[in-house]
């Protein structure tokens, strides 16, 4: 690949540091920029640009709250209709424990959470693409604030705080929409210690 | 600049070297200069390369020294290299036959071809070239951008979500990733310059 031809592509080094281009073009374009300072510098600012991004946003957790500002219209429709019957279904089912549980929206039985299996644990059915609303009660301990996170297998799809103060009371962790799959709600306290999880079953 | 060779600031980058013949001819005396700017001139443009090919840092640390080593080796040969002007090339060649060497070891069985995995960009190994500089100008910049992007950012880079999910919930075309990063680029070009101006100006 020539220079000329490097620079008319339109955003290459961007594409490259994205791993979004063919591999025939990104080897083309690595060929060229080893030996092509002014490519090479591209292509490195478009990496610390990306590697900066992803530092900051970690070190910013996002909230787990839904409506997004980006959910489709129906979303929000099913969103408001599941909180109108979820909070129905918690004022029915919901009774406050010491243990930390989850009372799920669409299972009237409240399910204990326990960071030790003795057993098996079931976990949660959700319907997928929908959002969800868990309540938890965390359990007292000295973590000034606590990391909830759903994961699916090693990827951490959402993941938010709470804190000491909120944590005296049960939280509602409001889910977005998950597409189909197999997930894990963890509540981890300060030092990554783990308070709790539980099994997520989206069909 | 030739004889002398300067500490180059890749953020600012202008080419002030060549990679002539008689940088080459230093580089195989073993001039202490010539090779720490070798040494830092690379080992970035390599780990740009590397980590789109390999999954953890001892391993890419473990390639990377490699190349240095058979590219020294190489020089300091009686037959040196072929096309001297080239030395970027041969760098690159040379991290390919390590690469392929690396693979073959590891019971992989990819040539350098398409069926190699590109390392997806939300899932880095955790060497990165961010520093708290960079940080603190990309975390203005996602500050100003509009909710939306700062969104579609998070949803990919912190909540590791694949491209085309990302894309589909966002509304957005396949090369939205490529813009934002390319506008953040640009800004944080003007953003980082200003600061480094500002900092000599107080220094």
């Amino acid at each position: 690949m020539e220079h000329s031809e490097a620079i008319e592509i339109d955003k290459l080094a961007e594409g490259y540091v994205l791993g979004e281009l063919l591999p025939e073009q990104r080897d083309a374009f690595e060929q060229h920029f080893f030996d092509c300072a002014e490519c090479a510098a591209d292509v490195r600012e478009a990496a610390i640009v990306l590697d900066s991004m992803r530092s900051v946003l970690r070190a910013a957790p996002k909230v787990i709250t839904f409506p997004s500002r980006a959910t489709a219209w129906w979303a929000r429709i099913a969103t408001a209709a599941a909180i109108v019957s979820m909070s129905f279904l918690a004022w029915q089912n919901f009774a406050p424990r010491p243990a930390a549980r989850i009372a799920v929206a669409e299972n009237a039985n409240p399910i204990e959470l326990s960071a030790v299996r003795s057993e098996t644990q079931p976990g949660v059915s959700l319907a997928a693409n929908a959002p969800s609303i868990q309540r938890v009660m965390i359990p007292a301990t000295p973590s000034a604030s606590y990391r909830v996170t759903v994961r699916r297998g090693d990827r951490v799809v959402t993941t938010g705080s709470v804190t000491a103060e909120q944590a005296k009371d049960p939280v509602s962790l409001i889910l977005p929409a998950l597409p189909a799959g197999e997930y894990t709600l963890a509540v981890e306290a300060d030092g990554g210690k783990s308070i709790g999880t539980l099994p997520l079953h989206v069909h | 600049m030739r004889s002398s060779l300067p500490l180059v600031n890749y953020v600012t980058l202008v080419e002030l070297f060549t990679f002539d013949d008689e940088y080459v001819r230093r580089l195989a005396a073993g001039d202490r200069v010539t090779q720490e700017h070798f040494v830092r001139y690379f080992q970035d443009i390599l780990l740009l390369k590397l980590r789109q090919r390999l999954r953890t840092m001892q391993a890419i640390e473990d390639v990377r020294q490699e190349v240095f080593l058979r590219v020294f080796t190489a020089l300091r040969s009686e037959k040196g290299i072929r096309e001297r002007v080239k030395l970027g090339a041969f760098v690159n060649g040379v991290c390919n036959n390590v690469l392929f060497e690396w693979y073959r070891a590891e019971h992989r069985a990819e040539p350098l071809d398409d069926s190699i995995d590109i390392q997806d960009p939300a899932t880095l190994p955790d060497e990165n070239l961010a520093t708290q500089e960079t940080n603190a100008a990309v975390r203005e910049i996602l500050d100003e951008i509009p909710r939306k992007d700062a969104d579609i950012l998070r949803a990919r880079f912190l909540e590791e979500r694949e491209k085309e999910d990302v894309c589909r919930q966002f509304g957005v075309g396949s090369d939205y990733l490529r813009v934002l990063l390319h506008r953040a680029k640009e800004r944080f070009r003007d953003k980082y310059r200003s600061r480094k101006g500002a900092s000599r100006r107080k220094g």
